[in-house]
């Protein structure tokens, strides 16, 4: 099976997530080929899982204060701060017949991805489920995957450059998701590729992109004018709104 | 009445009850940060607690979530029927 490689793009948090959704939506009909995209956040933004309470998660004042925007994913998982110049993110979008059946073995695969793109820059990292990459022990990528009409959508981002002062002022890190360990800074429990080696990022997409491809049939293509269209109604009519963003 | 409950699921994710009460359940609230398959049925999950007795066993609200679970094919990572009934037992108490 054939796969499209869409390289850098940056968007929007709202059309970033709304390009998930319109893409998803033509490779169900066929009209595109499993899809890898990378892209990146502008303005940075933070994204809150499908299930969280996005009042309880993020400190809203703040984000408006800074120019970050809000975006409720489709996806489940945690909130993450999506930093314009400090992360890579990736979107997988194929159908369910060409990954694993199962979501933890799915998650398992496409994390391998990550972890061949991490080595090629001298990285060793491991798969650390449910949904983590994790390197000396560090969490370095955090990942999360939704199935809708047997399409598989799995997204995650890889840590460029983390700026844990604006992270902590964006988010609101309660005490239960630490109160099971001895309490570290995050310093200590989370990294970034510069962290471990000094490369520019767009060495670290060049990784990706190899990383991601060993192995598979594929070409570099563009989205359709119909995904972008497609994108920019979903970005109005869901992603940007209220209803959406403040639903639980 | 209105309590909040929530705990950190071992080897897993943070999952929060927040539960509307008096001698029923008027409504229930699920959040996280864990994964459930498909999305949407998380409102079939807190729509089959509502109208439970407050005095009902934690065992009772298992019961019920797994039959949930079971007739809709929902699938929990990060978050499971037994925690949901505790931290539900354990707001209305």
């Amino acid at each position: 099976m054939k796969w499209r490689v869409v390289k850098l793009s940056t968007f929007n948090a709202f059309m970033n997530m709304a390009m998930d959704e319109a893409v998803s939506e033509a490779v169900a009909r066929k009209e595109s080929l499993p899809t890898i995209r990378f892209y990146t956040w502008k303005p940075s933004a933070v994204s809150i899982g499908y299930f969280q309470s996005l009042e309880k998660e993020v400190n809203v004042e703040k984000c408006k204060e800074l120019g970050v925007d809000i975006v409720r994913r489709r996806t489940g998982g945690g909130a993450v701060y999506h930093d314009e110049k400090g992360e890579i993110t990736y979107s997988v979008i194929a159908p369910e017949s060409i990954l694993p059946k199962g979501i933890t073995e799915s998650y398992h695969v496409i994390c391998n991805w990550i972890v061949d793109s991490l080595k090629r820059i001298g990285i060793e990292s491991e798969f650390k489920p449910i949904n983590d990459i994790i390197t000396n022990g560090k969490k370095i990528s955090g990942n999360a995957q939704t199935r809708r009409n047997n399409i598989v959508l799995q997204h995650g981002t890889i840590l460029y450059d983390l700026d844990v002062e604006k992270m902590f002022t964006v988010l609101k890190v309660g005490i239960e998701k630490i109160s099971d360990k001895v309490i570290k800074s995050v310093k200590e429990r989370v990294t970034s590729v510069l962290d471990q080696k000094k490369i520019p990022r767009e060495e670290l997409h060049k990784a990706l992109i190899e990383g991601f491809t060993a192995g598979k049939d594929f070409e570099f293509g563009d989205f359709t004018e119909k995904e972008i269209k497609r994108a920019e109604q979903l970005t109005k009519e869901k992603y940007e709104t209220r209803e959406w963003n403040y639903m639980r | 009445m209105q309590k909040e409950v929530s705990e950190k699921v071992e080897g897993g994710k943070l999952v929060r009850i927040e539960v509307d009460f008096d001698n029923i359940i008027n409504s229930v609230k699920i959040t996280g940060d864990f994964f459930l398959h498909p999305e949407e049925s998380i409102n079939n999950i807190e729509d089959a607690l509502i109208g439970l007795d407050v005095n009902g066993s934690e065992e009772n609200i298992k019961k019920i979530l797994e039959n949930i679970v079971q007739k809709n094919n929902i699938e929990l990572i990060g978050i499971n029927t037994e925690v949901i009934a505790r931290l539900v037992k354990e707001a209305v108490k």
